[in-house]
C-alpha cells in the first residue's frame, strides 16, 4: 500500500466532510450558504471517488472511477463559479452560469465515454489518465469560470471598503487559486496529480475565511469546535501516558472495568482548567485583536471609575484609543460652556487641533448621528445627502482633524454628549468591525464616565451655589440683624404665647439684657412687670385681627412707648406671630409739651404784636382829638371863672392828660425803635435801675437783696431799653409787695445760664394766679387797672428782652411771691455776625411790632 | 484615477445611488434642513463681500425669515455692472471659471462658478446620468468609460464648462470631443457626433430635444435609413449598420436611432422634452429624461428614474417661489415686494416664479431666473419620493394672456401643436388686438399643404383640449381667437442664415416661439416671399 498515494484524497475527503459538517449544522437560508455547502461536497465525492480510483485493484476499475470523477471535478469550478456571483452580488458575466450547467450536463453525459477519458495508464505513483478529444475545451472551459470566479472576489475585493469583509473576500480569492494551480498537472499524466492537494487547500483556506473573517458567520460553532478537539487531546494526552505507566506498574488492576471511568473522571476534574486555557488560546489564536480591544476596554473601564475630571478622563480616552487601534490622530469633541456647539477638549496626534466651536449645534452632522445613533466613517459622510450640507467652516475643521471615523458618545437616545474623531490607522488600513466594536463599547464608557462627570460637575455646582446661598442667607440675617439692631425701635418677634423668638439690640438695652437674654420670655413680663397680657396692647390685637395695629402705652416707669403689631401669616394665611415694633416716646412726649409751651409762647407773642398794631393805630388816631381836648379844656380853665366849671375841667383836662399818657405808652410799646446795642454788663445796668429806685424802695420798705455774679460775660443790648425792662420789673414787685404788707424782700440774682445771662427777681408778694400768669404780659393785662395800671409795662419789656433775642417769663403762685427771669444772650465779640443778628432779630420783631405811622 | 471613476470602483450599487440620488429619498423635512443649513453658509461666506454687502445691505441675516424679509428680489440687472466685466474682486471666491449664457431676450449673461459649486454640479449630473438610464430605484446603469454623444452648447457656454469639468473627474468619452467641437459649426458638431458614435457605440446622449427629434426623422423619411458614404467603410460601422437593418426590417418599419444604439440613457434638454416624449422614445428607444436647468444653476430640478416629474435638488441652490398672484400684485406696482413660499410650502396645481438664491460662495441671491413651474403634487407615489413634484411651465416673458383670462405658455402652444400632427418647419406665436378684440396669431412654415383656416381651426381644438381656460374663453367669446399666417418655405432657413452672417448668439439663431418683437416678425414676413392670412 501507498500511503503517499492513497492518504492525500482521505485527509482531503476528511477535511471536506468537517467543513461540510460544520456548514450543515449552521444551515441558513442564504443561496451563498447552500453553493458553498454544495461545493464542499462536491469536493469530499470528489475526493473519495479520487481515493476509490487509486485503490483499485486494476486499470479498467480506475477506469470507472476515473471517469466518474470526472463530473465532480467540472462540477468544482460551476458551482465556484455560482458561489462566487451570490455571494459578492457583482452581477455575473452574460450566460456563462446558465451555459456552465449546460455544459455539466454534457459532461456527465460524456463521462461514460472515451471522449473525456479514454483510457488509464499506470504510472510510477499510480494510475494515470488518457484524456480524449473533448477534455481539452472541457478543462478550458473549467478554467474560465475558475477565472471568472476569482475577477468577481478580487472585484468584490477591490470594492469593499470593509475590514473584515476584504479579507474574507481574499481568503476566498486565494483557496480557489489552488485548485485551479492544482488541476493544471491533472492533464499530463507522467506528473503526480495534484488536484487533491489543491482541493484540501481550498477547504482549509475557506475555513479560514469562515473562522476568522465570519464568512457565512458560523464562526461560533467552528470556535467551540476547537476548544473541545484541544482539550480532548489534552485529555487524551495525558490519559495514554497514565494508562502505559498503570500498564506496567499495576497491569492486573488494569484489567478491571471500574478503573477506566474513574481515571477519565479524576483526570477532566484535573484537568478542568485546562478547558479555559484552551479557549483562551483559540481566542488569543483568532482574535488577537479583540484581546487588546477587550484590555483596552477594560483599562478605560478602571480608570473612568475613579477620574472624575473631565479633561483627564478626554486626555485618556483619546491616548487610549489612539494606542489601541493605532490611529493618526483621535479628536474628543464635546459640549462648549456656552452650549452652541462641539469644540476640541483633547487630541492626540494633531499639531494644530482646531480652535473655536468645530461643529455647530444644529450641524448637520450632530443631527444624523444624534439619529442613526451608530459610527459614521469618512466614507458614508460623502455620500449621505444629509450631510453635503455642512458649511465650509465646519468642513474645514473636520479636514484639519484628518477625520476618518465620526463615533457618537450618546447618553440617551436621542442625546449627544460628544463626538470621537478618529484619523486614519497608522497602518493606512480600513477601521475593521472589532474596531468599530471597541470604539461603541469604549463610547458607551465614555458617555457613562461623561455623564457621571456632569452628574459630579453638578453636584460640585449645586454645592457651591449651595454654599453661596448660605453665605448669602447668613449675610442676609447679620444685615437684617443689623439693620434692626441700628433702629431707635425697639423689634422683636413673638410667637402666638406672647414669647419672644428674636428680639433686636435695642429690645434688650432698653432692659439691660442681651436680646438673646429675652428670647423664650414673655414680652409683657419683660417690659410690663406683668403675668398676663397687658391690656389694650396692640399686638394682641394684630394677632386677633390679622392686621396691623397700634397703640400709645406707659409702662410702670413712668416711660411711654409707641407700640405697632404687624401680624406674621404663614402660607393658609393662619397668623403664626407678631412683629412688635415699639419705640420708646417719653422725650418726645415731653418735647411736645415744651413744644406746646412754645406754641402757645408763640401764640402770645402773635397776639402781643397784634395787639400792639392796634393799639398804635388807635393812639394815633386818639393822639389828635386828645391833644384838642386837652389844650381846648386848659383853655377854657384859663378864662373860665366859674369855680364849679373850673373843678370840671380840670377834671377834664387831668383824665385827657392820663389819656395822653396812657397814648404815650402805647405808643412806646407800638413804636419800633432801633436799639443801640453794645456790649455791656447787666450787673452795670441792674445796679443803675436800683439806684434810680433806692430812695422809693426804702420808703416802701423794701430790702432789696442782690446777689450779682461777679465777672459777667457781656451782654449786647441797649443798656437803656434794658434798664427800662429792670425798672419795670422791679416797680412791678414793689407796687405788690407795698399793697400785699407795705414792704417786702426783693431777691436779685445774675449768673450765666447757657449762653445767656440770666437775671432772676424774686418778691414775696402776694404771687399771681395761675389762671393769670400766662396773660400778665398781655398789653392791657392789669391787676391794679383800678389804680391807675395801664397793663403796658410787661407787655413793653416782653417787646424789648425779644428785640434782644432774650427771654422773660414769670413764675408764681399765689401766696408765695413772684419770680421774674430776664435772660440775655451773651455777647459773641463778632460783630459783623451780631449785626446780622441784630438785624435778623430785628426782622423778626418787625413781625410784631409794625411802625406807627403819623405818631 | 479620476475622482468620481474611485466612487465608482470602491461603493456598492446602493451607496452610489445615495451618493447620487440619495436626494430623492429624502422628507421634505430633510430638504428643508439641506436648505437651511446651506443658505446660511452662504450669508456668512457673502456677507463680507463687496457684492453680498450690496445686495444684502451690509446685514448678515441670521435665519431664513430675516433672509426674506430684508434681502430685495434680484435680477440680473442688479449684478451686471460687476458681472458682465467679469469682475472677481467683487466676489466672495474666487471662481473656477466664469460661463458665458445666452440669456434671454437678446441679452448676454456672465456667470461665476466656484470650485466647490462645479464639483456639486457634476455631481448631479452624474446622478441625472444614472437615473436617466435607471429602470427602478438602486439601479446604477452607468459606469467610468461612458459614451456619450452631446448636442449642447460648447464652451464658454455653462453646459460645455460643466461637462469638460465632468470629464476631468469622470472617464466619460464625449462625442464629439469637446476640444474638437469648439472648433465647429453647430451642425457640424452633431454630424461628427453621429459618426463617431456609429463606429464607437454609445451608451447615452444627451442633447437639446428639438435636435433628437430632427434626428429620429431624418432618419426616418430616408428609404434606407443612412447615405451610404465612404466614410462608413469600417468594420464596426457597417456591423452596426447591417444590425440595425435588421432589426428595423424584422420590426416592419423605417431604420430608427433605436436600431443602431442600445441606449442606457436619453436625457433631452430643453421646453419640448416633454413635449415629443413620445416621439422621443419612439425614435430612441429610450423615454427622454427631463433637466430643468439654466446657467445660473445647472441643474435645478430633475425626472426620477421613472422620468415621470421634475424634483428640486436641495444642495444646488436655495428655492423661493412667488405665487402667480403675488407676481401680479408686483408686476402692477413696482414698489410692491412681492412674498414668496418655500419648497415645503408649495401647493400642488399653483404655479409659481423660480427664485434662487445660490450656494457655495456664488454671488446670485432672491434672483428671480425669470421662469414658471406648476407643481403638479406633493409626492411621487411611483418613484417613492415625498417631495414636491414640479413641471416647467414657460419663460416669465414667454406668456400670452389672452383676454385676461387665460395665460397660454409657451409648452402648452408647442404640445397643441404637436398633438395637431401638423407637419411644420417652424412657428412662433404672439398676441394681436384687433378692434378692441385679442386674439392669437400663429406664424409658420409649413412642410406640407394646409389651409391657413385649416391649421387655425385644428390647433384652435388642440388648445381646447389642453388648456380648459382657453376652452371656457372660446366658449365665452364664442369666437376662435387663433389667426394663422403662413410663411414660405425656407423661411425660417434664410432666417437663420442671416442671423449666422451677422455672428447672433448660438441661442439667437432662431427667432423666439412667443412674443417676438415687431422686428423679428417684420423680418420674418420680409423673408417670406409669399404669405397667407386667415380672417
Amino acid at each position: 500500500v501507498n500511503l503517499d498515494y492513497l492518504l492525500p484524497p482521505l485527509i482531503a475527503a476528511g477535511i471536506s466532510l468537517s467543513l461540510l459538517i460544520m456548514l450543515l449544522l449552521h444551515r441558513r437560508k442564504e443561496r451563498s450558504h447552500w453553493l458553498l455547502s454544495l461545493l464542499v461536497m462536491d469536493v469530499t465525492i470528489w475526493a473519495l471517488v479520487i481515493f476509490g480510483m487509486r485503490s483499485s485493484p486494476d486499470v479498467e476499475q480506475a477506469l470507472f472511477w476515473d471517469r466518474a470523477v470526472i463530473f465532480f471535478v467540472f462540477a468544482a469550478p460551476l458551482l465556484c463559479y455560482h458561489f462566487s456571483v451570490a455571494l459578492t452580488k457583482v452581477g455575473r458575466q452574460g450566460n456563462l452560469l446558465p451555459i456552465g450547467y449546460i455544459v455539466l450536463v454534457v459532461v456527465l453525459a460524456l463521462s461514460p465515454t472515451d471522449l473525456l477519458v479514454q483510457r488509464m495508464e499506470i504510472q510510477p505513483y499510480g494510475y494515470a489518465p488518457i484524456i480524449g478529444p473533448a477534455m481539452l475545451p472541457i478543462v478550458a472551459f473549467a478554467y474560465l469560470l475558475m477565472m471568472m470566479t476569482m475577477y468577481n472576489f478580487l472585484k468584490a475585493y477591490r470594492a469593499s471598503s470593509e475590514y473584515r469583509e476584504k479579507n474574507r473576500l481574499l481568503y476566498i480569492t486565494i483557496a480557489m487559486f489552488f485548485p485551479l494551480m492544482g488541476t493544471i498537472f491533472e492533464i499530463f499524466p507522467t506528473i503526480y496529480p495534484t488536484s487533491i492537494f489543491g482541493s484540501i487547500a481550498l477547504c482549509l483556506f475557506t475555513t479560514v475565511a469562515i473562522v476568522k473573517y465570519h464568512l457565512l458567520d458560523i464562526r461560533i460553532v467552528v470556535r467551540k469546535s476547537l476548544v473541545y478537539l484541544l482539550v480532548s487531546l489534552m485529555i487524551a494526552v495525558p490519559y495514554v501516558g497514565i494508562l502505559y505507566l498503570l500498564h506496567f506498574i499495576f497491569q492486573p488492576i488494569l484489567e478491571s472495568w471500574w478503573v477506566h471511568p474513574i481515571i477519565i473522571l479524576l483526570l477532566a476534574i484535573a484537568l478542568r482548567p485546562l478547558y479555559s486555557w484552551a479557549q483562551n488560546f483559540v481566542d488569543r489564536l483568532f482574535y488577537r485583536d479583540r484581546y487588546n480591544y477587550l484590555q483596552a476596554l477594560q483599562q478605560f473601564s478602571q480608570k473612568a471609575q475613579n477620574v472624575i475630571n473631565l479633561k483627564e478622563l478626554s486626555s485618556t480616552l483619546t491616548q487610549l484609543v489612539s494606542g489601541a487601534l493605532h490611529s493618526s490622530s483621535v479628536c474628543l469633541l464635546l459640549p462648549s460652556e456656552s452650549d452652541n456647539g462641539l469644540i476640541v477638549v483633547s487630541s492626540t496626534g494633531l499639531n494644530n487641533p482646531p480652535s473655536g466651536v468645530v461643529l455647530r449645534s444644529r450641524s448637520p452632522l450632530i443631527k444624523w448621528l444624534k439619529l442613526k445613533q451608530r459610527i459614521l466613517s469618512s466614507e458614508e459622510f460623502n455620500i449621505v445627502p444629509q450631510l453635503q450640507s455642512l458649511s465650509l467652516r465646519e468642513k474645514n475643521n473636520l479636514e484639519q482633524m484628518e477625520a476618518k471615523l465620526y463615533v457618537p458618545i450618546q447618553t440617551a437616545p436621542g442625546q449627544l454628549s460628544g463626538i470621537l474623531v478618529l484619523g486614519q490607522k497608522l497602518s493606512q488600513q480600513l477601521y475593521s468591525s472589532e474596531d468599530r466594536q471597541l470604539l461603541t463599547a469604549l463610547s458607551n464608557q465614555m458617555a457613562i464616565a461623561l455623564e457621571n462627570a456632569r452628574l459630579y460637575a453638578v453636584s460640585q455646582q449645586e454645592l457651591r451655589e449651595r454654599k453661596q446661598a448660605e453665605e448669602a442667607l447668613r449675610k442676609m440675617e447679620q444685615e437684617k440683624t443689623a439693620i434692626l439692631d441700628s433702629m431707635s425701635e425697639i423689634v422683636i418677634f413673638q410667637d402666638m404665647e406672647y414669647r419672644l423668638i428674636w428680639a433686636n439690640k435695642v429690645a434688650g438695652e432698653s432692659v439691660d439684657l442681651s436680646p438673646e437674654q429675652l428670647v423664650g420670655r414673655h414680652c409683657y413680663e419683660i417690659w410690663n412687670k406683668r403675668s398676663e397680657p397687658c391690656v389694650g396692647c396692640p399686638v394682641a390685637k394684630a394677632r386677633e385681627a390679622g392686621k396691623p395695629q397700634e397703640a400709645e402705652m406707659t409702662t410702670p416707669d413712668g416711660r411711654v412707648w409707641f407700640v405697632q403689631g404687624y401680624p406674621i401669616q404663614d402660607a393658609n394665611g393662619r397668623v403664626v406671630g407678631v412683629v412688635e415694633v415699639t419705640l420708646e416716646i417719653t422725650e418726645r412726649k415731653r418735647a411736645e409739651e415744651k413744644e406746646k409751651e412754645l406754641q402757645q409762647e408763640l401764640y402770645e407773642s402773635g397776639r402781643l404784636a397784634a395787639i400792639g398794631e392796634l393799639a398804635a393805630g388807635v393812639a394815633h388816631e386818639i393822639n389828635n382829638p386828645l391833644t384838642a381836648i386837652l389844650g381846648f379844656s386848659q383853655r377854657v380853665l384859663r378864662k373860665s371863672h366859674n369855680k364849679s366849671l373850673a373843678r370840671d375841667l380840670d377834671r377834664i383836662s387831668g383824665e385827657a392828660l392820663r389819656a395822653a399818657r396812657i397814648v404815650q405808652n402805647l405808643l412806646t410799646f407800638a413804636r419800633r425803635r432801633e436799639p443801640e446795642k453794645e456790649d455791656c454788663d447787666a450787673n452795670d445796668i441792674l445796679q443803675r435801675a436800683l439806684e434810680l429806685r433806692a430812695y422809693e424802695l426804702k420808703t416802701s420798705n423794701i430790702k432789696v437783696v442782690a446777689d450779682l455774679t461777679p465777672r459777667l460775660p457781656k451782654v449786647r443790648a441797649d443798656s437803656h431799653q434794658i434798664q427800662e425792662v429792670f425798672l419795670n420789673v422791679v416797680l412791678n414787685a414793689e407796687q405788690a409787695m407795698v399793697e400785699a404788707h407795705q414792704g417786702g424782700t426783693l431777691a436779685i440774682k445774675t449768673c450765666k445760664n447757657k449762653g445767656y445771662v440770666q437775671i432772676v427777681f424774686s418778691d414775696d408778694g402776694p404771687g399771681i394766679a395761675k389762671e393769670n400768669l400766662h396773660r400778665i404780659f398781655l398789653p392791657f393785662f392789669s391787676s391794679r387797672a383800678d389804680k391807675g395800671g395801664t397793663g403796658l409795662g410787661l407787655s413793653i419789656c416782653h417787646g424789648i428782652v425779644t428785640e434782644h433775642g432774650g427771654k422773660i417769663h414769670a413764675k408764681s403762685q399765689l401766696g408765695e411771691g413772684t419770680t421774674f427771669v430776664v435772660e440775655l444772650p451773651v455777647a459773641t465779640g463778632k460783630t459783623s455776625k451780631r449785626k446780622t443778628a441784630e438785624k435778623k432779630s430785628a426782622r423778626k420783631a418787625d413781625r410784631y411790632y409794625q411802625p406807627i405811622s403819623g405818631s | 484615477m479620476l475622482s468620481e471613476d474611485k466612487y465608482f470602483r470602491d461603493l456598492t450599487e446602493a451607496k452610489l445611488w445615495q451618493r447620487y440620488c440619495g436626494f430623492l429619498d429624502l422628507s421634505i423635512g430633510e430638504f428643508m434642513d439641506i436648505q437651511e443649513e446651506l443658505l446660511m453658509d452662504q450669508i456668512e461666506r457673502v456677507s463680507d463681500s463687496l457684492l453680498g454687502k450690496k445686495i444684502m445691505n451690509n446685514t448678515a441675516p441670521k435665519s431664513i425669515e430675516e433672509f426674506r424679509q430684508t434681502v430685495p428680489l434680484t435680477t440680473y440687472d442688479d449684478y451686471e455692472p460687476y458681472l458682465s466685466e467679469q469682475r472677481e474682486d467683487v466676489l466672495a471666491e474666487k471662481p473656477l471659471y466664469w460661463s458665458h449664457s445666452s440669456g434671454r431676450g437678446g441679452r448676454f449673461k456672465w456667470l461665476p462658478s466656484t470650485s466647490q459649486s462645479a464639483d456639486k454640479t457634476i455631481q448631479c449630473i452624474l446622478g441625472t446620468m444614472i437615473l436617466a438610464g435607471a429602470r427602478q430605484r438602486g439601479e446604477i446603469p452607468i459606469k467610468p468609460g461612458l459614451r456619450v454623444l452631446l448636442n449642447m452648447a460648447p464652451r464658454p457656454y455653462g453646459s460645455g464648462l460643466i461637462f469638460n469639468h465632468l470629464s476631468q473627474c469622470f472617464s466619460l468619452h464625449v462625442m464629439p470631443p469637446q476640444e474638437e467641437e469648439e472648433q465647429m459649426e453647430f451642425q457640424e458638431r452633431i454630424m461628427q457626433g453621429f459618426k463617431m458614435a456609429l463606429r464607437n457605440g454609445l451608451d447615452g446622449v444627451c442633447s437639446i430635444a428639438g435636435v433628437l427629434v430632427k434626428m429620429g426623422e431624418r432618419m426616418s423619411q430616408q428609404a434606407h435609413g443612412m447615405k451610404p458614404s465612404l466614410s462608413m467603410l469600417h468594420p464596426a460601422i457597417l456591423f452596426r449598420i447591417a444590425r440595425a437593418k435588421l432589426r428595423s426590417q424584422l420590426a416592419h418599419r423605417p431604420m430608427l436611432p433605436r436600431d443602431l444604439w442600445d441606449l442606457n440613457g436619453l436625457i433631452a434638454v430643453g421646453t419640448d422634452a416633454a413635449i415629443y416624449k413620445d416621439q422621443l422614445a419612439y425614435y430612441w428607444g429610450r423615454t427622454p429624461y427631463e433637466i430643468y436647468g439654466a446657467t445660473e444653476v445647472m441643474p435645478i430640478a430633475v425626472n426620477s428614474w421613472n422620468k415621470k416629474w421634475l424634483t428640486l435638488i436641495p444642495d444646488m441652490a436655495f428655492w423661493e417661489f412667488i405665487p402667480l398672484a403675488e407676481r401680479t400684485k408686483g408686476e402692477k406696482d413696482k414698489r410692491y415686494r412681492p412674498g414668496t413660499v418655500l419648497t415645503g410650502e408649495l401647493e400642488p396645481g399653483q404655479s409659481y416664479e423660480v427664485v434662487l438664491t445660490q450656494f457655495y460662495g456664488m454671488p446670485l441671491l432672491r434672483y428671480r431666473i425669470g421662469d414658471l413651474v406648476t407643481v403638479v403634487d406633493l409626492k411621487d407615489e411611483e418613484a417613492g419620493i415625498n417631495l414636491p413634484q414640479i413641471v416647467f411651465k414657460s419663460p416669465v416673458g414667454g406668456l400670452i394672456d389672452l383676454a385676461g383670462l387665460v395665460k397660454l405658455d409657451e409648452k402648452t402652444v408647442w404640445q397643441a401643436i404637436a398633438n395637431s400632427e401638423i407637419k411644420y418647419e417652424e412657428w412662433a406665436v404672439r398676441k394681436e388686438y384687433d378692434q378692441n378684440r385679442t386674439y392669437l396669431r400663429l406664424f409658420m412654415e409649413l412642410k406640407e399643404h394646409r389651409e391657413p383656416s385649416e391649421i387655425a381651426e385644428m390647433i384652435d381644438q388642440q388648445l381646447q383640449a389642453i388648456d380648459v381656460d382657453y376652452r371656457d374663453v372660446g366658449v365665452q367669446l364664442a369666437l376662435q381667437p387663433i389667426r394663422v399666417t403662413l410663411l414660405s418655405p425656407g423661411t425660417f432657413q434664410r432666417y437663420y442664415e442671416e442671423k449666422q452672417k451677422e455672428g447672433a448668439d448660438l441661442a439667437h439663431l432662431k427667432p423666439p416661439h412667443m412674443n417676438a418683437s415687431n422686428a423679428i416678425i417684420e423680418r420674418l414676413l420680409s423673408l417670406s416671399q409669399e404669405e397667407q392670412v386667415v380672417r
